[in-house]
């Protein structure tokens, strides 16, 4: 798909790269690059199905009754890290025979993150956390991602008008960047400009968010000191 | 409320990882798994620095030490500084009910902080929240030698429904807002901790 707006051509590619299922299967060479621990080729890996793993992570956490609010996002962020950390051990890169698809055997590592993260925390697992049922690929990637709470909703509020009121090129790059996750290079890619302009647009995003948080009316400060319910 | 830089991006992303988050992420799964050759020389580095101070304090302390009997030598102070340990529990019971009190307390802080709380449930619902800069952050003494309790205790009242909660908890070098807390990770944060607790039906 492909679309143009002015000043600013917008390639809008469905999947980019490999798809996850065949990455490594169809590819003997990134498999055997892989297996030795080559950067690039875990690099490789990783952009193809980290999108997959942290969505899979996002609803397993939300199915358990994990509220998605910003203290969780660091949450979030430390479990995709730790499956891709024992993802990309000698053991678990030696492990996987390229025969079958690799995004099953990604997914159990992260079963097994998840499960071990519920033990370090709560030390119950809730039963929506545990992933026993069918790891599939197509539920997963399938499914739309349901609106979760990210922030208190006064700030999401907010949040939400400033990206609707983006201008276009910062439209652009905040799709690419925020809401596809793209890495640098391949957003750059996407957008048709160098890196360094990508990286200022990016600064004048977050330099605009910052100024209309500022911006914005306080909100009204809670007269008892009683525990209480967010709103 | 000041935001980070991640911040920022958490907000812009909206629940997602962004760009610059999974590429840091990548940065530090590749450097567990496989440092750069520049990341593996600073190790081998650090390495053969630290194994030549620890030989050379081997030596110092072979030639220099006193005699065991002389009254000098021997461990002075409390030593390592232990991880500040913060809790949250109704009294010694291991279940709470309406009408408990929920007591904090911390241990192995070395100076005075104020404490930030809530309690998420673990089954979902609303979050609550015991202190913050917003309504109250009580300061708690320092207790590298003892643990001190927190000056406030939280009634259990009908906002706890029955159930398995996590109580965040935070000690702070300032009285921190809501949005800050939850963040986690600013640098007056000086300790935090996820403790359960369970709330029983009447």
């Amino acid at each position: 798909m492909s679309a143009v707006v002015p000043g600013f051509v917008v390639r809008i590619r469905p999947e980019e790269g490999a798809p996850p299922m065949e990455i490594l299967t169809n590819d003997p060479d990134l498999l055997r690059r892989f297996r030795e621990g080559d950067r690039q080729a875990m690099a490789e890996v990783y952009w193809a199905t980290v999108d997959k793993v942290e969505r899979l992570l996002r609803k397993r956490l939300s199915a358990a009754g994990v509220a998605w609010a910003s203290s969780s996002a660091s949450d979030l962020e430390d479990l995709v890290q730790e499956v891709f950390i024992r993802a990309f051990t000698p053991q678990a890169r030696l492990g996987y025979d390229g025969l079958r698809p690799y995004l099953p055997y990604l997914f159990t590592i992260a079963r097994n993150t998840i499960i071990d993260w519920w033990r370090r925390r709560g030390r119950e697992i809730p039963a929506g956390a545990s992933l026993d049922e069918s790891l599939d690929e197509a539920a997963v990637a399938g499914a739309p991602d349901a609106a979760a709470a990210y922030a208190d909703a006064r700030t999401m509020a907010l949040v939400e008008r400033f990206v609707r009121a983006l201008p276009v090129e910062l439209r652009s790059v905040h799709e690419a960047r925020f809401d596809r996750g793209l890495s640098q290079r391949d957003a750059a890619a996407a957008l048709g400009i160098g890196r360094q302009t990508l990286r200022t647009l990016e600064r004048r995003l977050t330099d605009q968010l910052r100024a209309a948080l500022a911006e914005a009316p306080a909100e009204a400060q809670p007269v008892a000191a009683a525990p209480r319910r967010e709103a | 409320v000041k935001y980070s830089d991640q911040d920022l991006e958490r907000l812009l992303a909206r629940g997602r990882l962004s760009g610059a988050t999974r590429e840091r992420i990548l940065a530090r799964a590749l450097d567990q798994a496989a440092p750069s050759p520049a990341r593996r020389r600073v190790r081998l580095i650090s390495l053969i620095a630290l194994t030549l101070a620890v030989g050379s304090t081997a030596v110092v302390l072979l030639v220099a030490r006193p005699r065991l009997d002389d009254g000098q030598w021997g461990a002075k102070g409390s030593g390592a500084q232990a991880a500040v340990a913060l809790d949250a529990r109704c009294s010694e019971q291991a279940v709470c009910r309406a009408g408990s009190t929920i007591v904090f307390s911390a241990f192995g802080a070395r100076g005075d902080g104020y404490l930030g709380a809530y309690a998420q449930p673990v089954a979902g619902g609303e979050r609550i929240w015991y202190f913050s800069a917003e309504t109250d952050a009580p300061l708690v003494a320092a207790s590298a030698r003892s643990t001190q309790p927190a000056g406030r205790g939280v009634v259990v009242g009908a906002e706890h429904r029955p159930g398995v909660y996590q109580v965040h908890l935070f000690l702070s070098s300032a009285p921190l807002t809501q949005a800050v807390l939850l963040a986690g990770d600013d640098p007056r944060i000086l300790a935090r901790a996820v403790v359960p607790l369970t709330v029983a039906g009447p």
